[in-house]
This record gives structure tokens, sequence and C-alpha cells, in this order.
């Protein structure tokens, strides 16, 4: 499987040689597989954060490479504006970051910063409206007029416009009712096969992530706990649990209905699986009472 | 980047100079200018400098720190130091070129008065800006202060003003930094092209920053009134300041330094130690 990003070795710390000195990754060493999503999870204060900013050259680490299908992204200083159109990067609550007159200006403020001509903008912020699932009638509007998840919608959309190789996003849920937050993960996805795209969402839900991810990315205390593909991240449910970050409800149900001795496959990430799993197990019950 | 700016230089920490109550801090510095401006022979205003040089070890701040920050004063205080250097002629000649002549009056004038800066500056430092909060500095100044309300000066109204902005820097330049990233990421340049460019670059961030200070006020407006606060009037605090024993001995630590000053400035000195 191809590598788009790759950290290696990366660490970054804060505040040398001032009381405030702390490590905030330290010794990190991940891939990101090209178009895959991988979730990045962990606590407050774990170094996600941190981690995402360094993957398109907005921080850079203290010590460490970060590359990018290959390349280290800090060899040339006068590539990182080029880097961070492939590397499209959504902060944590992005509708703080609408500042234009229309929703239409605000979207194509990134590809407008990538030079492109008029056509190409146009057929840019269209398409980009259209996956996240906004109107064209809202184009003339001010962004500041919109709903919330409208809001969060328009700014995700700023990002996708610029079409990037990697889509990073902090958090692109958080603070967003359950519906909300559905239409969000959707358009991620609809962008990913839309472009063939490479995907990173940083979260805090392991929910999320069962549903949506397809790598995970365990962060604590500024190291990379445990990454690979989630059958097996989640294999380390007790370790996981001890960190205080839980596997999924369904997750634990499922491990404890196997622990009562029902006959229920491992690796049960969402109701939906679950229910497959249960709907024939309780069938044959059913049948094997003797109706 | 941003998040290196340090709001004043308060060094958290316990010792005693942190712990004696910013009413008295106040009081002390300004009782100890006097003490710096009442000494005026070389020796007395060089034995006020070791004083407040030993309150470095006492308030427990890394010597380089206050170095460091007494740097940009430097040239200050040696710009000084040159003119008294030049235009005092009294005492013995000690060496002439040019239409330069420097007496021995003028070196000894240009010592004291960098010796006096420097103890000025070190003193109140140490005093007020390393081991007093800028929380507990307003709260000192307000209470201090607090007479002039009878005199219809709205004393709370302009420390609780104080407090919110002082509480709100560090939470704007937080702000300021990661607006800047975001936009950053969507491609935006701060850094080159012509003047007005440049500024037209700082319209996406200005534009949301401004509105998350408006955004800001407003919770806090209503945190506050949710909270009942209805400005000074009958305000009792969680932390009643009391001026302790501690407080006591650091005020008569600055009077008998006074004392000794008075009586150190009567000491006789050799003709070439004199300043006029």
């Amino acid at each position: 499987m191809e590598t788009a990003i790759e950290l290696v070795d990366v660490s970054f710390v804060y505040g040398t040689g001032t009381v405030f000195r702390t490590d905030a990754l330290s010794g990190v060493s991940v891939k990101i597989a090209k178009g895959r999503v991988s979730g990045i999870i962990g606590h407050t204060g774990s170094g996600k954060s941190t981690m995402v900013q360094m993957m398109n050259g907005l921080i850079k680490p203290t010590s460490g490479s970060v590359r990018l299908f290959g390349e280290d992204i800090f060899a040339d200083k006068k590539k990182l504006r080029d880097i961070r159109f492939r590397v499209g990067l959504v902060f944590q609550y992005p509708e703080y970051q609408l500042f234009e007159e229309t929703v239409y200006k605000d979207i194509a403020y990134g590809p407008t910063n990538m030079k492109l001509d008029e056509k190409e903008i146009e057929r840019r912020v269209k398409k980009a409206a259209s996956l996240v699932g906004l109107d064209e009638d809202l184009f003339s509007k001010s962004p500041f007029e919109l709903s919330g998840g409208q809001k969060r919608r328009v700014a995700i959309a700023g990002i996708m416009a610029m079409e990037p190789e990697v889509l990073v996003l902090d958090e692109p849920a958080s603070g967003l009712d359950p519906v909300g937050r559905k239409d969000i993960f959707k358009a991620i996805l609809d962008f990913r096969d839309a472009t063939g795209g490479t995907v990173v969402i940083v979260s805090h839900s392991m929910e999320d992530m069962a549903s949506y991810a397809d790598d995970i990315i365990v962060m604590n205390h500024g190291k990379c706990f445990v990454s690979g593909c989630k059958e097996e991240v989640f294999k380390k449910a007790d370790e996981l649990c001890k960190m205080g970050l839980d596997v999924p409800q369904i997750t634990s149900l499922m491990t404890r209905l196997r622990a009562m001795g029902m006959e229920i496959p491992e690796g049960i990430y969402t109701v939906e699986d679950a229910a497959k799993a249960l709907l024939p197990l309780l069938l044959q019950k059913a049948g094997g009472g003797g109706v | 980047m941003m998040s290196d700016i340090t709001l004043g230089q308060f060094f958290p920490g316990n010792s005693p100079l942190h712990r004696i109550d910013p009413r008295m801090k106040l009081i002390l510095t300004i009782l100890y200018i006097v003490v710096v401006f009442m000494a005026d022979t070389i020796v007395s205003v060089l034995a006020v400098l070791l004083l407040s040089v030993l309150l470095i070890p006492v308030g427990n701040i890394p010597l380089r720190t206050v170095l460091k920050s007494m740097k940009p004063l430097l040239f200050i205080m040696i710009f000084t130091g040159l003119i008294n250097l030049f235009w005092t002629k009294d005492g013995i000649l000690v060496c002439s070129f040019w239409i330069i002549e420097i007496y021995s009056a003028g070196i000894v004038q240009a010592i004291f008065i960098i010796v006096r800066i420097a103890a000025l500056l070190l003193g109140s430092t140490m005093l007020i800006s390393y081991t007093t909060s800028p929380i507990a500095l307003t709260d000192g100044m307000e209470q201090l202060l607090a007479p002039l309300s009878r005199i219809k000066i709205p004393v709370h109204d302009f420390a609780m003003m104080m407090t919110i902005a002082l509480r709100f820097i560090p939470t704007l330049i937080e702000e300021t930094d990661k607006i800047m990233s975001a936009q950053k990421a969507r491609g935006a340049d701060f850094s080159t092209g012509s003047i007005i460019k440049r500024a037209k670059a700082l319209i996406p961030i200005f534009i949301p920053l401004f509105l998350s200070c408006i955004r800001r006020a407003d919770e806090l407006a209503v945190a506050m009134e949710c909270r009942c606060y209805n400005g000074g009037k009958g305000k009792t605090r969680m932390n009643v300041l009391h001026y302790k024993a501690l407080d006591f001995a650091a005020l008569a630590l600055v009077i008998v330094a006074g004392v000794l000053v008075f009586f150190v400035n009567k000491v006789p000195l050799p003709v070439f130690l004199l300043t006029k």
C-alpha cells in the first residue's frame, strides 16, 4: 500500500529553556496510507493537534521529518505553500475562520490563493458545495447568516475546493447534533470517493472512528500508542480502556456477550454489524425452542 | 511564534517576595524609590544596588532571566552614563583629547548614575514584575485606591476592566495564532507583496478576530450577569488580603535601609570619589 504521509521519528518541544517546557510529541513514527480514512484518537493534550499541523507544514518538528509521498516537506521553504494546497487542513471549529461577504467568496478563498482562473474556481466551488450538501441558493448569502451546521459545511467546503490530495480534519463533527455529525462524515467520505484522496480525521469519539475510519492511530502522552487497521487496534480493547479511551459501546457489549458464552464473531464495531450477527442467533434460539 | 510572547515578566513561585501582600508591595516600591533617590554618594548608591541584587536569590528568580530583561534598558543606562561622563567638569582632569575632557568627577558621576538606574530598575522589578501576578497587582491597586471612590472615581470599574483585559490577552493571542494558521492552511500569504497587498491579507485575520472578541465579550457579560454582578458595591472577596508579620518585616527592612542610606551618605569620602 502506498504511503501518503509519513512522520519519521518526529518530536516537538514547546517553550524550550523556560519553566513551561513541554514535550508535545516525542519520537512519533506513523504512516498514513493513500486512499484510506485514517483516524487519530487520543486525549486532550496527547499531541493530536500538533501532529496534524505538522502534516501541512504549519508546525516544524523540533526533530524528525515529515514526508508527503516520500519527499520531505520542510526541505524547501518556498514549497511550503504548495504543500498546504496539497494537504488541506480543516481546523477545529472552522466556522470561526469565515470572513468573506458571501458564502461563494469564502469557499473560493483557497482556490483564489492558488491563482486558478475564474472558470476553474467556479467549478471547484460548485463541486465542493455539492459534496458537503450546500444549496447553490446560499452562495450569495453572508456566511454569518447561516446556522452553525451550515457554517461548518461552508468552512469544510473551503478546504475541499482546493482539491487537496490529503484532507486532514481536526474534530470535524465536534459540537454538532447527531444529524449534523452524520452529514459531515458523509461529506468527507463522498470527498474521498469523488477524488480518490486520502483522509485523516482527528476525533475523541471511538464510535465515529469505528463507523468511518479504516485505520486508527492511538496517541497517548505525545507518543503513538498503537496504529494499524481498526480491527487490530480494537483487539487491544483492554489496554485502550486502561488509557481511559473506550472501545465503541457496541463492541464492549459484544465482548461481554461472548464472555457469557454466546457465539459472536470478533470485530463488531457498529450497531448494524451487531444486528447482523445477533439476528441469526436469536432466530436460531427461537427456532430451537421448538415453537 | 506568537506563543513566545509572555505577559509581563511574572515568574510564579512561593518565595517570601511572592508572599508579600500586593498592597504592601506597592507601598514598598514607592518607599524603595525614595530610598534610591536619597542615596546621593557613590558608596550609598552601591549599597542600595547590593541590597536589590540580594533580592534576586530571595525571590528565587533565575539570574539569566533578570539580566535578559535588563538588556533593552542597557542603551538608556549607557547613554545617560556617557552624557554625565563628558559634561561633568569638576575634580581632577584625567585625560583630554580633541574637544573631549574627562574629569574624575565625571567618571564617578557616570558610574553613580548607571548604578542608580540599575538599582531603581532591579529593585522595583523584583518587587513588582517578577513576583506579583498581574491579577494580584490590580487587586492591590484597587484596594489601595479605594478611598478615591469617595470622590466619585470609579476605582472598582477600572480595576475590573484591567483584570478582564489582562485575563484575555493570552486568550486573544492564542486565538490570533489559530486564525492565522487556519488562513495559512488556505494559502493566505502575509509576508510577500506590496504594502497594500499585505494589509489586505490581514482582513481574513481581523474579521474573525473581531467577531470572536465581540462574541467573547457578550458571553462574558451574560456569565457575569448570571452571577449577579452589579459593580463593586457590597462585593466581598474570595481571597481577603490581610497584612501579615512578613509584610511588616519587609516594611521595617526598607525603612532600616533608608536610615542606613542616610548615615552612609554622611561618611566622608576621599576627594576622587566625590561627584561635585
